[in-house]
């Protein structure tokens, strides 16, 4: 094995190295995240034999059903957007909300809170928020800097509110009480959205020009509700049979999206908006998206597979460990790993790769793992929209409008990461913020 | 020559029109399971219930083939993502010479894949290996679609890399192929 003759930090240099100078050479994501992987598998995994066990992973990535709420949710978002239910209740919500300044910033960042809790992954939610809100955001006259970044950080707070599959995931590999782990992110969940529309409002308050009042007429509360009660509390159904066939227990969370798809095409036809030309461009789209984001997912499970088999990532957190750190600079250092995997990996590797090394620690060091969870549930989330290559960039840009560029993207989420890691900051300094709810849960 | 690029074409379409279809049937059947399995949950209602005991499987396959099936027809329309954090601000004629060179790259990434995949399937088809699960049937059918996917790419960035020797094909290339 060519493998044997190289250290573990030379060949994660050469793997990150070779990927990023790829990517930055122009070559689709999925395709840089391939070559990576002939060359990953041809040194780690035993030449030949590795290549064919890369082609059997790549296969085996995909057959996962906990993906397929993945096309499903975003098949629910382009029938609602082709068919005009989507407009029509952004066009209601933004009569009723008329007076705030970036009232469609504001939507995007309430709309996607409920998407993404409701289905656990925000890969989709961002696919599908970017598809739906950004073009009437462009349409408006919304600059990029403020339409993409709401899109993007509402993922933070869906990892975080329940019901979130990823918070049980955690719940269950890191051996976490899952209960506890659900209460103890609702209130960073509650600060983070508030950061966020402050954020916003500021913002747009400040420098208007990013997200124009466009014209208003003066219209009477009944007219402002009307328009609600028509066009949104109808969409409420939907996100009901998706969540009620969760909590009833009657639905898997991907059964749920199937459903969800369901009662969309229901609702569309009951407004009479569900040709059959709408019905093949959402199949279109749906296609488009979600066989992208899938086959990146094919690309980076693949890739973690292979820093895996090497023992790369391995060694890279042990390495931290043993230095002369103190426990807090440990604990910034295991962080600091997932932000850096977060570029490379979906939410699901990180966990598998970095909980088993990582819990022991934690208890050794007295850390409450509780605690420890939340951190992890919004560093995770923070990593995949991070500059420049966290995933969550990559399927915006994709669903974004075409001519949205990656610069706009990165400069419209920065400020969100940066209210995200304030966050962080403020859990690690004060726990409580984390550990009161499931303290006063147990009395 | 002609005659095999729009053969190609017709093939990518055709993938892409199963892959939808593929995305439908999934989303009923899965749709149907969990309706069904409710149904089975009133006792009044039991008669009628029906959960499907072959859903998660299936699904698990329609996935996978809807990705694989679906991925030549993404890139033939340009719709997998790229970084263009650089090549946007190259001068047109080095992101041009650029161009060639990442689409060569694809060209021999998509080959690679292409003859590796083949490999796995006919080592599977020999060896006669065989998916013991809800279905029984041959592991190789399940497989066969990784090359067909990566022999497809392969045509798409060979016609982008070489786009001289394909001049006659101009009315796909502006579909994006």
């Amino acid at each position: 094995m060519v493998f044997s003759s190289m250290e573990w930090y030379h060949l994660l240099a050469v793997l990150i190295g070779s990927l990023i100078f790829l990517m930055l050479l122009g070559i689709p994501i999925v395709f840089a995240f391939f070559a990576v992987n002939i060359v990953g598998a041809f040194l780690v995994m035993g030449g030949d034999k590795g290549l064919a066990q890369l082609i059997r992973n790549a296969v085996d990535a995909t057959q996962n059903f906990a993906l397929l709420p993945i096309p499903l949710f975003i098949f629910m978002g382009e029938i609602m957007f082709h068919t005009g239910l989507a407009s029509r209740a952004i066009e209601a919500v933004d009569k009723l909300i008329a007076r705030i300044p970036g009232r469609l910033s504001l939507v995007a960042l309430s709309g996607g809170t409920i998407f993404s809790s409701l289905s656990g992954s925000t890969i989709a939610n961002t696919a599908m928020l970017g598809s739906t809100l950004l073009p009437e955001m462009y349409k408006r006259g919304y600059k990029p800097e403020i339409s993409i970044g709401p899109i993007v950080a509402v993922g933070g707070i869906a990892m975080l509110i329940p019901p979130s599959a990823l918070a049980v995931l955690l719940g269950s590999i890191a051996r976490i009480p899952i209960s506890d782990l659900l209460l103890a992110s609702i209130i960073p969940a509650l600060i983070l959205v508030l950061l966020f529309y402050l954020y916003i409002t500021l913002r747009c308050w400040t420098d208007p020009t990013i997200a124009p009042q466009y014209d208003i007429q003066e219209i009477s509360w009944r007219e402002r509700i009307g328009p609600f009660i028509i066009y949104v509390l109808p969409l409420f159904c939907i996100f009901l049979v998706v969540v009620g066939s969760i909590v009833a227990g009657i639905a898997t969370p991907t059964e749920s999206a199937a459903l969800g798809v369901t009662a969309s095409i229901v609702i569309a036809a009951m407004y009479g908006s569900l040709g059959f030309k709408n019905f093949v461009e959402s199949v279109r789209q749906t296609l488009r998206l979600s066989v992208m984001t899938l086959f990146i997912i094919c690309g980076s499970t693949t890739f973690s597979q292979i820093l895996a088999f090497s023992g790369a990532t391995g060694e890279l957190a042990t390495l931290i460990i043993r230095s002369d750190w103190t426990p807090i600079f440990i604990l910034l250092g295991m962080l600091l790993i997932l932000m850096a995997l977060g570029c490379f990996m979906d939410q699901v590797s990180m966990m598998m790769i970095t909980m088993p090394l990582y819990m022991p620690i934690v208890e050794q060091m007295g850390y409450n793992i509780v605690w420890f969870g939340v951190l992890v549930l919004l560093v995770m989330e923070i990593s995949l929209a991070t500059p420049p290559f966290g995933l969550l960039l990559f399927v915006v840009k994709g669903a974004a409008p075409d001519g949205t560029t990656m610069q706009q993207v990165i400069v419209s989420v920065l400020p969100f990461i940066l209210l995200a890691l304030l966050l962080v900051a403020a859990i690690i300094i004060v726990p409580e913020l984390a550990l009161s709810l499931p303290r006063l849960a147990s009395g | 020559m002609k005659h095999f690029f729009k053969s190609i074409n017709k093939l990518i379409d055709t993938l892409a029109v199963l892959a939808g279809i593929i995305l439908c049937s999934v989303s009923l059947l899965l749709c149907c399971d969990a309706v069904g399995r409710t149904l089975l949950g009133f006792p009044a209602l039991a008669e009628w219930g029906y959960s499907i005991p072959w859903a998660l499987e299936t699904a698990e396959y329609a996935l996978y083939l809807m990705t694989f099936l679906g991925t030549p027809w993404v890139l033939g329309k340009n719709g997998h993502i790229r970084i263009d954090l650089i090549t946007e601000i190259l001068p047109k004629e080095i992101h041009a010479r650029l161009s060639n060179v990442t689409n060569a790259i694809g060209f021999f990434v998509s080959g690679i894949l292409f003859f590796y995949s083949c490999q796995v399937g006919l080592a599977s088809f020999r060896d006669k290996v065989l998916i013991y699960e809800t279905f029984v049937f041959p592991e190789w059918t399940l497989l066969s679609a990784a090359p067909l996917t990566f022999f497809l790419t392969t045509c798409i960035f060979f016609v982008r890399t070489f786009p001289s020797s394909c001049s006659f094909y101009d009315k796909t290339r502006e579909n994006g192929f």
